[in-house]
């Protein structure tokens, strides 16, 4: 009989299993086509033609334990059935990798040095997404690892990536003007305010700023939201007309040559800066006089004056409200 | 500038004193490289834990598995593993190289200092690691910006046989200049990696015929072009030069009027110029959008629209496997015209149907005036539709109980998944109760409301308003959210392609 006619008759009492030895002596029994699934065990049988009895059964490396051979067999059950779709495999296997993280990690060694690949990438992966967002504290207290650098070894990979001289100049004088216009802000708020009549506006001031900047030739496209395939059902109807004025300096202000050597006329970005999450970046209080020479000096002050320019107009475009007023930012003298 | 972790590099070297080869670096490099994990010799044991129950399980596993591991996490996060432990010092220098721009880009958002920081991170990585290489990601105006050091970057040894290749912005790098610049040729050294990529995004470049002649790339299984310039004949060449190709990214691209694809392998495509290119590049000569896309693909599932400027063609000559379709649109700029065997849609209209295509599960739909009748002419079409998004306001009367009975009565509707924007208005009652009363394998319908209708007492109304008690399937669910889905396909970078539902908004 050809090999294809046994397999379809083979009835449940004909089938074959496979002798597996654990390091700690334990044996067990599984059916043969699960078993062939692991690559080595499937080469155990085929090379050596162990595991075909009790007494013959085959040794498992070291790092397979009860716990994890068992899972591991689980696994390749449900995966070496053929007729199953993508999303039942898919979400077999995300079930399957919710277990305790010491247990994952055990299992993750087992699938390992069984060679089984698929498993040993869809632990990783379940260990990565352990890790990622945490910090190096939380780390070594998830996987019990031992604290055994010393705070020398523990700084140096760090410094390197974020040691940049002019970022750490740029962080300070941002802290400090931002201080500043929070402060402004606040008084402002406390004063009597004259309410100007000003339209609602929708679009970002990014749009109206490129409207500005020269690419009249969209016309009706300059309506459209900067953000990827975002749709409006109300389009602001109104042309620019009444905000062109106050703007232009703005927009005037925003095309700043900065760069002397390389090639872009680059200018800062057109973006609403992220308020919130630069709350904690650290500054320290030390002197500013980190080296740098008086014309980097100079670009970098020319800089942050014109992200506070900027940063001015849209804190209040967002902070105050359309219905509120829109001061204008006049002279900032933060010498 | 510092030096990298100069008690690795003595560490190595006093191996290297005391006779042994350089172990680890090595040995994981190759066993990283090839396909199957090659089993590695058995660990160190793990550090005695000393007290208690809590012994650290996870230092015991092999290199290649923790530089696996590592590999996947950020680049930030992957180079801190350096400090976690003594045993994981060296693991990030022995796991294949991932520099994701994007998770670099340092505060603050001044740009050009923070595109100096990013740029001398890259640089002090690269010097840094003895590769292998996984994946590279900068933003694009690299290119323009400073087209010797991405010469210099793709040159290190440290991205030796890289697997992904991404001139690519993200959103957390967004950088529009006030006056568009002139799109440069990628180097040549771009092309070093041919035989080892997967996945590749180029942006913002353009791409001369000369330099995508004779190339090929066995392995390349995605790809994406984002406003990009480049001639009819460059594109198809570069596609066939793909054998593998499974997802296909043209957004934004220049210069080419209709794109002819012929593939075996393909699985997803998707086609669109998104605003920001189209605005960035209004001052081209060539300003030649994509308006015809014919493709004959036998394992084609997804064929996506991301909107463009000018309307566009589909022409499907074969895709017996698709599954999911979308974004179609009526809106007179990217009005989509598909063309499918012996069906033609217009906008959404369907002007011609002979056959019905039953693989279509999927499918997404915008349009100025969506109305019941429109939707009901699709899943004719379509009559083994399972989830179907509707992607702008619904208007229009909507009545159905007289006018569509013969349907309701002739058609067996499969939807499981109805989703659809919604305030509350007569014509969206009226659409939405068509589905919970005619629909028997409904699952879900998802209602995305307003943040002033999203309260207990407006479900309640709805709820009732919607005659949910005389749903036609019992396990029919309602579910309101107040996220408003504002992209039509979530597709930012090729890899989405391979999403089974990307107009399922994932936030």
């Amino acid at each position: 009989m050809s090999e294809s006619e046994l397999a379809v008759i083979k009835p449940e009492a004909l089938k074959t299993y496979i002798w597996l030895q654990c390091f700690d002596g334990s044996i067990q029994q599984v059916e043969e086509e699960v078993a062939m699934f692991c690559p080595m065990i499937c080469r155990e049988i085929v090379k050596n033609g162990t595991g075909s009895s009790k007494n013959h059964a085959i040794a498992l490396p070291e790092r397979v334990n009860p716990a994890s051979l068992s899972l591991i067999l689980d696994y390749c059950r449900f995966h070496q059935v053929t007729g199953r779709s993508n999303k039942e495999r898919k979400s077999f296997d995300e079930k399957f990798v919710r277990i305790e993280t010491e247990k994952l990690c055990e299992l993750t060694s087992a699938a390992d040095s069984l060679q089984l690949k698929p498993l040993v990438d869809l632990t990783s992966r379940a260990l990565a997404r352990i890790i990622e967002g945490k910090t190096p504290e939380e780390i070594r207290d998830i996987f019990h690892l031992p604290d055994d650098l010393t705070e020398e070894e523990k700084l140096e990979p760090l410094k390197n990536i974020n040691d940049d001289p002019r970022i750490r100049l740029l962080n300070r004088l941002y802290a400090k003007k931002r201080k500043e216009l929070q402060e402004r802000h606040e008084r402002q708020k406390l004063k009597d305010v004259q309410v100007q009549k000003e339209q609602k506006d929708e679009r970002s001031l990014d749009e109206l700023l490129c409207f500005i900047n020269g690419d009249g030739g969209s016309g009706g496209r300059a309506t459209k939201s900067k953000k990827k395939n975002k749709r409006r059902k109300d389009h602001a109807k109104n042309p620019p007309k009444a905000d062109s004025e106050p703007l232009d300096a703005e927009g005037a202000a925003c095309v700043v040559p900065c760069k002397v050597d390389s090639s872009n006329v680059s200018r800062l970005p057109c973006q609403n800066p992220d308020m919130q999450d630069d709350a904690e970046y650290p500054f320290e209080d030390a002197d500013l006089d980190d080296g740098l020479d008086p014309a980097m000096k100079e670009e970098l002050d020319r800089e942050v004056e014109d992200f506070a320019r900027r940063l001015n107009s849209v804190w209040n475009e967002s902070h105050i409200g359309g219905n509120g007023p829109v001061q204008r930012f006049s002279g900032f003298n933060h010498r | 500038m510092e030096l990298l972790c100069p008690s690795a590099k003595r560490r190595r070297s006093e191996d290297l004193a005391a006779g042994e080869p350089p172990p680890r670096a090595t040995e994981a490099t190759e066993a990283a490289n090839l396909g199957p994990t090659t089993h590695s010799k058995e660990p160190p044991p793990p550090p005695d834990a000393g007290g208690g129950g809590d012994v650290d399980r996870i230092s015991g596993l092999p290199d290649a598995v923790l530089g696996e591991i590592v590999s996947l996490l950020s680049t930030k996060e992957a180079g801190r593993t350096q400090i976690l432990a003594s045993r994981w010092r060296h693991v990030w220098f022995a796991s294949p190289l991932v520099i994701d721009g994007s998770d670099l880009w340092t505060k603050p958002k001044i740009f050009t200092a923070a595109n100096e920081a990013l740029a001398s991170a890259v640089s002090k990585i690269l010097s840094a690691h003895p590769g292998p290489g996984r994946r590279f990601c900068v933003p694009p105006h690299y290119l323009h910006d400073r087209p010797a050091t991405v010469d210099a970057w793709l040159s290190s040894p440290a991205l030796h046989n890289l697997q992904e290749l991404d001139f690519w912005e993200g959103k957390h790098m967004v950088h529009r200049y006030g006056r568009p610049y002139p799109l440069a040729p990628p180097p040549a050294s771009t092309f070093r990696f041919s035989a080892t990529l997967r996945v590749s995004t180029l942006s913002k470049c353009e791409l001369p015929d000369s330099s995508v002649e004779g190339i090929h790339f066995p392995h390349l299984k995605q790809l994406g072009l984002e406003n990009v310039s480049l001639s009819e004949g460059s594109l198809h060449t570069m596609i066939s030069s793909c054998p593998v190709l499974e997802c296909l990214l043209l957004n934004g691209i220049f210069g080419v009027g209709c794109l002819r694809i012929s593939s075996n392998t393909l699985r997803s495509i998707g086609v669109g110029t998104d605003f920001d290119c189209y605005r960035d590049n209004l001052h081209r000569d060539n300003l030649q959008l994509l308006e015809e896309v014919i493709i004959d693909a036998p394992c084609l599932e997804r064929s996506l629209y991301l909107g463009s400027f000018k309307p566009t063609n589909f022409i499907i000559i074969s895709a017996p496997k698709l599954e999911a379709l979308g974004c179609l649109n009526n809106d007179w700029f990217e009005r989509t015209r598909l063309v499918f065997g012996t069906i033609i849609i217009q906008g959404l209209k369907v002007v011609s149907l002979t056959t019905t295509l039953s693989s279509v599960k999927t499918l997404a739909v915008a349009s100025h005036n969506m109305n019941l009748d429109t939707v009901i002419e699709l899943m004719k079409c379509f009559p083994c539709l399972e989830n179907l998004y509707i992607k702008s306001c619904i208007s229009g009367e909507n009545r159905w109980r007289h006018k569509h009975r013969d349907f309701i009565k002739s058609c067996d509707i499969h939807l499981k998944k109805i989703v659809l924007s919604y305030r509350g208005i007569k014509s969206q009652i009226n659409f939405a109760s068509f589905f919970l009363l005619n629909a028997r394998e409904l699952e879900l319908m998802r209602l995305e409301v307003g943040n002033t209708n999203y309260n207990e007492a407006f479900f309640a109304e709805q709820y009732r308003m919607l005659q949910m008690e005389k749903r036609a399937s019992r396990g029919a669910r309602l579910h309101f959210t107040n996220k408003a889905c504002s992209h039509r396909v979530h597709v930012n970078h090729v890899r989405d392609l391979s999403v089974a539902d990307p107009f399922e908004c994932m936030e």
